[in-house]
């Protein structure tokens, strides 16, 4: 048997895990680091976010890195 | 350089390539606070596709970001077909094109996880969210830990409004 049709073989479910869907690896919450981290996240921001279509959050995006773009340098100059 | 995302999806979705959004730009179009400065996407590998993606930047100054200047470097098929996965300085901003990306393969692997939306003025594909946490558990850096958090809270949220 070769590498390929092993992999579509039901022996292959006898010796890996159980699958797992993105979903239920996404979920692992129990990662205990990432509770931490979550507690010092400000979720009102995601809220207001999350009330935005995509459109309207790449265009937040856009206006953010504009922001930057423009006040960067001249943040740099008054640290000349 | 801040990158330019509506001119860079621009010139990625007008020639026609095929590419999903992933990383920073991903999460914040998932509802993410963070701001990014790079846009990372996974292109598919065909070589059509390659060709396309070869074509399409090259008038846009594409160079292997961190690299000492003056190396000879050429962007085109050849290049992109020799390598995998590159992190560009380009006129539009960092750009970096991942042929494979950890825990989720190549393009065909991660398409199944993707929707294509609007957005930036155009239509394309993106990464979705249970698999773009996936993503960056899989790259193990430190500095997503506070993203992975925010990503996993905007999973939950979801989740409850959706009952």
């Amino acid at each position: 048997m070769d590498y390929d049709e092993f992999m579509k073989s039901p022996a292959l479910r006898e010796v890996a895990p159980p699958y797992q869907t993105d979903a239920d690896l996404a979920a692992e919450a129990a990662d205990p680091v990432v509770e931490v981290f979550k507690r010092d996240i400000d979720f009102t921001l995601v809220e207001k976010n999350l009330r935005l279509t995509t459109e309207q959050r790449a265009q937040q995006l856009v206006n953010a890195t504009r922001f930057i773009a423009r006040f960067r340098p001249l943040v740099a100059d008054g640290q000349r | 350089m801040v990158t330019d995302f509506e001119q860079a999806m621009r010139v990625l979705t007008g020639d026609g390539i095929e590419f999903i959004v992933i990383g920073g730009v991903a999460g914040a179009l998932h509802g993410s606070a963070f701001i990014t400065q790079d846009l990372d996407v996974v292109y598919s590998r065909e070589r059509e596709n390659i060709r396309r993606l070869a074509t399409a930047l090259q008038s846009h100054q594409p160079y292997l970001r961190g690299a000492p200047e003056g190396l000879p470097f050429r962007w085109d098929e050849a290049t992109i077909r020799n390598g995998l996965n590159f992190t560009l300085t380009t006129s539009l901003g960092d750009l970096d094109l991942l042929g494979e990306v950890a825990g989720g393969g190549n393009y065909s692997d991660l398409s199944p996880h993707s929707q294509e939306v609007g957005g930036f003025g155009v239509r394309f594909r993106l990464v979705n969210l249970e698999k773009l946490i996936v993503l960056k558990r899989a790259a193990g850096r430190p500095k997503d830990l506070a993203v992975i958090a925010e990503l996993q809270g905007i999973l939950e949220r979801r989740k409850q409004r959706e009952g």
